[in-house]
């Protein structure tokens, strides 16, 4: 008994080692997620769903805004599958939030798919898919090694962790949230990936999707809770027009909306609908990341305007 | 609790130490903690199944006791009969009722008549075809004295209940298991280490190979309409591939989980894509079940229609395999399949060859020409059958059928980022599997010869497979069943 205890202790052992290697060196090329689960409580964080993950660049909100290297900006936004308002994402916003923190800067990028939903019934949240996804498991977000988090929720084989390693990917994730992708923005490739998004957006989520009272109301809370820790700004990204014309259909009335909202919530909001729009997109729905910069710029000049 | 799951991986831990190092002065203690150990396992999964388990088990007792101790042959037949109620009823119940009742319903409605059908909202117990066959196997061999009926509740209910194959078998036999639960176990290191390879090689098929293959199976089969014929070719090889490596890869680890508490039980799997006909082939495939089936139900029904030659065997192998298909699931779908298999045995019956011991070439490292050529045609064969196996319904699966069919036949086939991975794998399982096929699994033997560290480093490369290669996590087919 005591050789073969003593065999299979020094196997998993070495086994172990093996995989806590793989865990280490996992980074912003591993997934689009990872790095925000491994950094510490933050003091001021970007909120929303992929377009601000993309579009909104922390770095010139801390430049614009001249905050001081303890208040830098963070940007905690996933995907419209896993962060729309909801219970599941509110409680991890107030995990990555410090709690001491009183003034905070937020930023709610709000659009219709946030505050909406394709379940069958939209105000049952016990049917939120988002609950089920990493952002309903991740129960830890702010472990250096989130070692739960890939066991849990990785959705790729582990062995793309060693492959992404050392390459040059097309898709990083920066310690400070924001993800940056490189995609060949020749015309064609551009028109390309603006035809599969917008048939997608209008062949897949348009005939499901539908207004969520309860969605609606977890932005409220959102909005309340993050009050209690500093100031709350909406703003609505600019899209391809065509987009906004999908948008325009799933709720023509979006914006008075948000501005009610901001009306009895005091909250500045900012919508880039009625905006010049001569902005680089990679697909219609996310900026690309030039024009992301001075979309930030844009934002972080309101909110100096409004300080 | 799933083997392949960190819960499990905890809970065996620590049940292997108190087993062998707290409950190991008593055996009585010791088939104790099995037993509490087989339901916390159980009830992990839904504790309120347990009490079904429970019952079971004590009904099944108690009616083992009274058969053995009457010689009166119509209260034996009574007592075997409430046994039967009791465990057939219940699998009838839950797995089948709602496929009867609509079924019913179906066949009125070819003639006009209409009527309301109410179905029930059940969820299949776990394990229930595979504990069921036990207590009626364990019944039937004490009417048969075959076996004498345990008088110690413990054994008893550790029988039916015993973990590493509570959930999808192997169908131990009585005679094999009770008396290895009646006597103490004693640790054996070449065992165990023979144990822990055979739980690494199951894992191993488990997660890398049927995990993997079984992302491109469904995306093939979810698909099928749309996609060239050599797709769905390539789609119903993964899901043979993925229906093997998942069956046998859990096989394999609760034969390994059950060697290092001392046990033996049965082996489940014997190579059989490497079989050179149908008959070979289910020789070789979830042996316990075949085995269980050919006693009780093959071998009566040969005997009562022995009168009308090849015809009655012909008769009694098609009722035996379309009642083995139908054992699957209360679908359709699961008795064309039994069905079909039955009639590949015709051919066979026809030239007496159904137990013909076939001539294979031992210790060779290539198969021979005849070998080759059967083993192919056995393996397509059982392929093609494959489709009305993971097809949702008979339309479903003839329209796959449809779809091969076609002149797309002969086109290249669609390739998935996850195609070279699974294929990568496939054929080393097959390659190792090939190599150790007078062995009871692949890890047996090979590498035995390997020097030390060279044999360390390879069971490390295959553990190390496992966690870089996982597929997404599926649950075990047999499950289901």
């Amino acid at each position: 008994m005591k050789k073969f205890l003593v065999n299979v202790i020094i196997f998993s052992v070495l086994l172990s080692a093996s995989m806590l290697f793989v865990f280490f060196i996992a980074d912003g090329k591993s997934d689009s997620y990872y790095v925000r689960f491994t950094t510490p409580p933050q003091h001021s964080l970007i909120l929303g769903t992929s377009r601000a993950a993309q579009g909104l660049q922390p770095a010139v909100f801390d430049s614009v805004l001249n905050v001081n290297k303890d208040h830098y900006f963070f940007n905690y936004s996933f995907t419209i599958n896993d962060s729309p308002f909801g219970p599941a994402y509110l409680e991890s916003i107030k995990k990555k939030l410090n709690p001491a923190v009183k003034d905070g800067i937020f930023i709610l990028a709000v659009d219709p798919w946030s505050i909406s939903t394709p379940e069958k019934d939209p105000n049952d949240s016990t049917l939120f898919r988002e609950n089920m996804g990493f952002m309903g498991k991740t129960k830890y977000v702010n472990l250096k090694y989130n070692i739960p988090y890939l066991v849990e929720s990785f959705s790729e084989p582990f062995i793309n962790i060693v492959r992404k390693w050392k390459s040059t990917p097309d898709m990083v994730l920066h310690q400070d949230g924001w993800l940056e992708i490189d995609a060949p923005m020749d015309s064609a490739a551009v028109a390309k990936r603006l035809d599969t998004k917008l048939k997608d957006y209008q062949q897949n989520y348009l005939p499901v999707y539908k207004f969520s009272t309860l969605r609606q109301n977890y932005l409220l809370k959102t909005i309340a809770w993050l009050q209690g820790h500093g100031t709350v700004y909406m703003v609505r990204l600019p899209v391809h027009p065509s987009m906004f014309a999908i948008e325009d259909k799933l709720m023509p009335d979006f914006d008075e909306k948000i501005n009610t909202i901001a009306g009895n919530k005091n909250v500045g909001y900012l919508s880039f609908k009625a905006m010049e729009n001569n902005y680089q997109y990679v697909d219609g729905n996310h900026l690309y990341k030039a024009s992301g910069k001075k979309v930030s710029a844009v934002i972080a000049g309101w909110i100096s305007s409004k300080k | 609790m799933i083997f392949n799951s960190i819960p499990f991986a905890v809970f065996f831990i620590v049940f292997f130490f108190l087993y062998w190092f707290v409950f190991n002065k008593n055996l009585r203690l010791q088939n104790l903690l099995l037993l509490a150990g087989s339901y916390f396992f159980y009830g992990w999964w839904d504790w309120r199944f347990l009490s079904l388990l429970i019952g079971s088990s004590l009904l099944n007792y108690y009616l083992g006791i009274a058969i053995a101790s009457t010689t009166n042959e119509n209260k034996r037949r009574w007592l075997l009969y409430i046994g039967f109620i009791q465990g057939l009823g219940g699998l009838l119940f839950f797995k089948y009722y709602n496929f009867f009742v609509t079924s019913f319903a179906d066949a009125f409605a070819v003639f006009n008549v209409h009527f309301d059908v109410h179905l029930l909202q059940l969820i299949l117990p776990l394990g229930i075809s595979f504990y069921t066959f036990r207590t009626i196997s364990y019944l039937l061999d004490i009417d048969k004295n075959k076996i004498k009926p345990t008088t110690d509740w413990v054994v008893f209910f550790n029988y039916v209940s015993f973990f590493p194959g509570l959930i999808s078998g192997p169908i131990d036999k009585a005679k094999l298991l009770i008396p290895q639960l009646e006597n103490k176990r004693v640790f054996d290191n070449s065992q165990a280490t023979d144990a822990m390879r055979q739980i690494l090689w199951g894992l191993f098929k488990k997660v890398v190979v049927a995990d993997n293959c079984a992302d491109l199976a469904n995306q093939i089969f979810d698909g099928y309409k749309d996609l060239p014929a050599s797709t769905l070719l390539m789609g119903a090889l993964f899901y043979t591939l993925q229906l093997y490596a998942d069956f046998s890869g859990y096989s394999d680890m609760a034969l390994g989980f059950a060697r290092l508490l001392g046990f033996n039980i049965t082996k489940n799997f014997n190579f059989p894509f490497f079989a050179q006909n149908i008959a070979e082939y289910w020789r070789r495939w979830h042996m316990s079940l075949t085995a269980w089936l050919t006693e009780y139900v093959f071998t009566p029904l040969s005997i009562k229609f022995r009168d009308y030659g090849k015809t009655g065997l012909a008769l009694a192998v098609i009722i035996n395999f379309t009642i083995c298909g139908i054992w699957h699931g209360a679908n359709w779908t699961y008795v064309l399949f039994g069905f079909l298999h039955g009639c590949y045995f015709i051919p066979l019956i026809i030239r007496d060859t159904m137990n013909k011991k076939i001539k294979r070439t031992k210790g060779a490292m290539l198969p021979s020409f005849t070998e080759l050529r059967n083993i192919l045609a056995t393996f397509i064969l059982v392929m093609l059958t494959n489709i009305v196996f993971r097809a949702d319904s008979i339309v479903h699966a003839a329209d796959y059928f449809k779809h091969i069919f076609s002149m797309s036949l002969f086109s290249a086939p669609v390739l998935y980022s996850k195609t070279g991975t699974a294929v990568v794998f496939a054929v080393i399982m097959l390659v190792l599997e090939w190599v150790a096929r007078e062995d009871q699994f692949a890890l047996a033997t090979v590498g035995l010869k390997f020097p030390k560290p060279v044999r360390l480093f390879f069971y490390y490369c295959i553990a190390m497979a496992i966690f870089l290669f996982a597929g997404k996590e599926q649950q075990f087919i047999y499950f289901q069943f």
